[in-house]
């Protein structure tokens, strides 16, 4: 067991992160009984603060698409198995329609219900001289819709950006919000794009957005 | 949208799974980690995959976020710091790196986000702080923080022995702590 001057010696090193792994689990077994070392806390915050004395730096716009494509990734629910006597319903559907369809009929059904499922994603681009960019992500499981969008036009203060769902090319609000300082939104999209064939955004009256668009849309993407 | 305080962001990534949380912190949070993650291991294309693995891992693990061990900026510039610390090392083993010891000057003003305006007054009292210390003292601590190298590498490094660098840690270490422990820091005074 180490001794506690021993100990006071390195956990400046343990708190700044370079403790060696054999460093850390000996520091770790005395700290779990000894009481006398209770500034590491203190330590472990000011080493937290030492990154505030490099200049920050925004990543690219992209590392927050990849990230946020990962998240969503994540959050695809795990379905858990239906016990058999559940699953045997489906199973016996499928195999009436194996027969009825004469196989190549059947792996079609199968596809589609696969496809029905596996989330989708479209690409939105600017209609006029905008540089915004953004992609639509459509969970159906889950049943949520997100829409990311980088480059957005810094909006005066009381204005918001709506999201449009056009069906039967009618426009359904779908949200309004306000992008980050750096251009950007990530924004739960009100209602299913399931059977809409558009989606834009525009600029409304805020807070709460306009029951149509009072205004032409800067970027929109087609949902085929 | 009124702005949320981090907490209640990380508490909605944890319990509702809102990856909307997750974005808002992302906002508040990426320039501070990738100007450190950049800072560390000069290498943009790494710098990135470390701040999306630690945000990535903040999704993750929101729930191991203990507020009695500091702010959760904090919090998450630790893991930030401790992804960077892994590609240090892994690419040390590959090749020898100049790291950069700079000495951090004055801070560029940059325009501030909304995380920045919360990070500025710290920001000023650490760099206060580390500016302070002896040079020797500040170049350990840099080296540790900044460099990632190991009690026995900044020894060799400085060709000093190794218990003038824990001696010297230790003492720059010990000063930034009473230095910021004062009122308003969230630091208790000894």
């Amino acid at each position: 067991m180490m001794a506690c001057a021993e100990v006071d010696e390195l956990l400046p090193g343990l708190a700044l992160g370079i403790a060696t792994a054999a460093e850390r689990r000996q520091l770790e077994d005395h700290l779990a009984t000894c009481p006398n070392h209770p500034h590491l806390a203190e330590l472990e915050e000011v080493a937290a603060m030492l990154p505030l004395t490099s200049p920050p730096q925004p990543p690219r716009d992209q590392l927050k698409h990849r990230l946020m494509a990962r998240v969503y990734a994540d959050l695809e629910p795990v379905v858990p198995r239906a016990p058999w006597w559940r699953r045997a319903g489906g199973w016996l559907a499928a195999a009436i329609l194996a027969v009825v369809a004469l196989g190549a009929g059947a792996r079609e059904w199968f596809v589609s219900q696969q496809l029905a499922s596996a989330p989708r994603s479209w690409a939105l681009a600017p209609t006029g001289a905008s540089a915004a960019q953004g992609t639509l992500v459509y969970l159906p499981q889950q049943g949520t819709a997100t829409l990311a969008l980088t480059q957005l036009p810094p909006l005066p203060s009381e204005r918001v950006y709506e999201v449009w769902l056009i069906r039967g090319g009618k426009p359904e609000p779908a949200g309004t919000f306000k992008p980050a300082p750096d251009g950007s939104a990530s924004v739960i999209v009100k209602g299913t794009p399931a059977g809409a064939e558009v989606v834009a955004v525009t600029e409304e009256p805020g807070p709460d957005g306009s029951p149509a668009p009072t205004t032409q849309p800067f970027i929109a993407g087609p949902l085929n | 949208m009124a702005e949320a305080a981090d907490a209640e962001l990380l508490t909605a990534v944890q319990q509702k799974r809102d990856p909307d949380a997750l974005a808002r912190l992302y906002d508040r949070y990426s320039s501070l980690a990738y100007g450190l993650v950049v800072r560390m291991v000069n290498d943009p294309g790494a710098a990135e995959e470390a701040v999306q693995e630690a945000f990535f891992s903040v999704w993750k693990n929101a729930s191991s976020y203990n507020e009695q061990r500091g702010s959760v900026r904090n919090w998450i510039l630790s893991i930030v710091h401790n992804q960077a610390i892994d590609r240090l090392r892994r690419m040390r083993a590959r090749q020898r790196l100049d790291v950069q010891v700079e000495l951090a000057d004055d801070i560029a003003q940059r325009p501030d986000v909304w995380g920045e305006v919360a990070a500025s007054l710290d920001r000023q009292r650490i760099s206060q702080a580390l500016g302070g210390l002896p040079s020797e003292q500040r170049a350990a601590i840099e080296l540790a923080y900044f460099g990632g190298y190991s009690h026995s590498e900044i020894a060799d490094l400085l060709r000093i022995p190794l218990g003038t660098v824990k001696g010297r840690l230790r003492l720059g270490m010990d000063k930034l702590r009473l230095a910021l422990a004062e009122p308003g820091l969230g630091l208790a005074a000894e």
